[in-house]
């Protein structure tokens, strides 16, 4: 009557050990794959940070003013360059039909 | 107990089934004993294990219902999260202005340094700014830590590595970094050696930007980056065109009393504020209190005209200089003759302005200045704020001089608010550095009737167009404004060559949007203003470029030559010789 209740509990705890075992080692292997992405999204971010303070020094009005000038053909846009939309007239529809 | 009851079953059987049966009496006492001993042992062993099982099962339904608890409580497994110091602070358009960059600083243990000639030498020639001699003698003490340079750059820090000397180490520090230099050296203040604001915003938020909430929401000033290189480049050039000491340069917002741009010089970079003098780190903006000159006849005009002490047809006498207690009012663009109130301001009367202050008197005026907030201390969000200078007893002389801006010292941002609230319908807004939310109510006060407002906009148009401040105007977009031209206190009286020259315009004049505000301190006259150094002749070109470079960036469209233009105070007006003829009519 003992016997086999005996084999059979031995036999799940040697189950659930066995089982045990392997889930911690998953976690265990988990837990440093995620320490590892962990590092690498500070460093990301330390460098997106370095990044930002760059690229508004990079940005300043007068080191692209300097740049404009050396490499793009533009000025400041004079008031009489800049008009009102409703001042140009419609396309003369007899013309259109020509 | 089971267990225990089969053991003792066992022994009993044993000792029932003879094992010894030979024993006598004392023998069989001696194993009695004996197994009452094992028994009791065994008792004890069982116990303590039942125990420790216990305790294991306990453990593992723990584990098993709360096992979350174990996971959150190890250290390595938290999610990463950057955290610096001190916030950041940006501007209106969220440019970074100021920021914290993580650093390394380099020491040495002078125990470990093997060869600390050696050790010297190459650190100098790897990092500027080291002396050989002093390193060499820190390297060779018998002190366990020193600094050798605080704050290195990444490359410099992957330099010192390449070296490959033992006993340098780094410690991670963080430095505060404005990446646009001298740009907002006022406005943004800078950051002492502990981490704690010392001047301008840094200071006055300082306790926010150290808070951790700063981290995720950075200070969002009112200032535009564009805005403050345009009035940036043009106010150094002004002062270097005519050998000014220093000046002041401001943009605010007629309509809510934001602050786009701020500048004060001499300046300073933020990035090593100690390489410039202390007078340079002065914001002439906010803490400079200054006479004004005739910029304050604008408030003049605005008090006569509002109260309805006077009209705009009124006449007043500007033919001879005033002679009050040994003091000569004269004006500097002499007429010589009797002025339209438009007129006095034109041509900036000092005599017409006194007459028109007489017909206000002193309770008005003082309490026409207090709404305009020229007699209250500044109130902006910087430490480094001025106190108005006025006279603690109001006599006629201080009324007729403050009319036309003497005997009255305020800073620029006062004026720049003062004037929005002529200009803009009549209201003051408190002056801000820090950006608007657009759900916010912003309190405003009442300060003139619209009426009055749309009169001033009219004269200040006609001072551009063909008053003093004629080189202030820029085509298309109808600047209106007031030169001042102050002289500086010397001594006991007024100098007459060291002068305090401004030109604060407002455009487009018909509906205004921004308020400019330049002023030169000890200007010297040139070959091309004919050795002028007024505000009409020094500072009013630096107003007109400056609307020209911010008009187009602010999105203000040009002012259509035909629509919605206003007239200034005297076009059109045909009845002046009418009005004059009544005045002398009247005497």
């Amino acid at each position: 009557m003992l016997k086999p209740a005996f084999f059979l509990s031995f036999i799940i705890l040697g189950v659930i050990a066995f089982v045990l075992f392997e889930v911690e080692y998953r976690v265990d292997s988990l837990r440093s794959q995620f320490n590892e992405v962990n590092r690498e999204l500070v460093a990301d971010r330390e460098a997106i940070h370095v990044l930002r303070a760059e690229w508004s020094y990079l940005n300043q009005p007068e080191r692209l003013k300097k740049l404009s000038q050396k490499y793009l053909a533009l000025e400041t846009a004079r008031p009489r360059q800049i008009r009102d939309i409703g001042i140009i007239p419609f396309r003369d529809q007899n013309l259109a039909a020509r | 107990m089971d267990i225990k009851k089969n053991f003792s079953e066992i022994f009993k059987g044993r000792i029932s089934a003879g094992v010894l049966p030979n024993a006598n009496l004392r023998v069989g006492n001696a194993y009695k004993q004996a197994l009452e001993i094992v028994r009791n042992r065994l008792f004890f062993v069982i116990v303590i294990f039942a125990l420790a099982f216990f305790t294991l099962g306990i453990r593992l339904c723990n584990l098993v219902f709360f096992g979350t608890e174990v996971a959150e409580n190890s250290r390595d497994s938290e999610l990463a999260a950057l955290q610096y110091e001190r916030g950041e602070i940006v501007d209106r358009n969220g440019v970074l202005l100021a920021v914290n960059l993580a650093t390394g600083s380099l020491y040495a243990n002078p125990k470990q340094i093997m060869d600390a000639k050696d050790a010297a030498k190459q650190l100098t020639q790897t990092l500027p700014g080291l002396n050989y001699s002093d390193l060499l003698s820190k390297l060779s003490s018998e002190k366990s830590f020193i600094w050798i340079k605080r704050n290195l750059t990444p490359h410099e820090q992957t330099m010192v590595n390449n070296l490959g000397l033992p006993g340098l180490y780094f410690k991670k520090e963080e430095k505060r970094v404005y990446p646009h230099g001298r740009l907002f050296s006022h406005v943004l203040g800078y950051v002492g050696i502990d981490g704690h604001g010392q001047a301008g915003i840094e200071r006055q938020y300082d306790k926010f930007l150290l808070e951790e909430e700063s981290q995720d929401q950075p200070l969002q000033l009112s200032l535009d980056v564009r805005v403050q290189q345009i009035i940036y480049q043009a106010l150094a050039g002004s002062v270097h065109e005519f050998h000014a000491i220093g000046g002041t340069a401001l943009v605010m917002d007629t309509n809510n009393g934001e602050i786009l741009g701020m500048v004060s010089q001499p300046d300073f970079n933020s990035n090593n504020v100690g390489a410039s003098p202390p007078l340079a780190r002065f914001n002439r903006s906010t803490l400079g209190v200054y006479e004004m000159g005739s910029i304050f006849k604008s408030f003049t005009l605005a008090m006569a005209l509002d109260s309805g002490a006077t009209k705009m047809t009124d006449v007043f006498d500007a033919t001879n200089p005033i002679k009050i207690g040994g003091f000569t009012i004269s004006d500097a663009h002499a007429q010589a003759r009797p002025l339209t109130l438009p007129e006095v301001f034109k041509y900036s009367s000092n005599i017409g302005a006194a007459k028109i202050a007489l017909v206000t008197g002193e309770k008005l005026q003082q309490n026409y200045l207090k709404k305009f907030g020229m007699l209250n201390a500044l109130a902006l969000e910087t430490p480094e704020r001025g106190q108005p200078i006025f006279p603690k007893i109001w006599r006629k002389i201080n009324l007729m001089t403050i009319a036309y801006g003497h005997g009255i010292a305020v800073t620029p941002v006062h004026v720049a608010s003062g004037i929005s609230a002529l200009v803009n319908g009549g209201v003051l807004y408190p002056a801000t550095l820090i950006k608007r939310k657009s759900d916010v109510e912003i309190a405003y006060e009442r300060v003139i009737k619209k009426s009055t407002s749309e009169e001033m906009r009219k004269l200040f148009r006609l001072v551009v167009e063909s008053g003093t401040g004629k080189k202030a105007e820029v085509e298309g977009y109808m600047v209106g404004g007031k030169t001042g031209t102050a002289e500086k206190i010397a001594g006991k009286g007024y100098s007459e060559s060291a002068k305090l020259s401004s030109f604060v315009g407002a455009f487009p004049i018909n509906n205004p949007r921004y308020v400019v505000f330049v002023t030169l301190d000890e200007p010297k006259g040139t070959k091309e203003t004919g050795g002028y150094a007024t505000g009409g002749m020094v500072a009013a070109p630096a107003v007109s470029s400056i609307v020209e470079g911010i008009a187009p960036v602010l999105g203000v469209p040009p002012v259509g030559y035909n629509a919605g233009v206003i007239k200034s105070a005297e076009s059109g007006d045909n009845n002046r010789e009418e009005d004059i003829a009544a005045y002398e009519a009247d005497r």
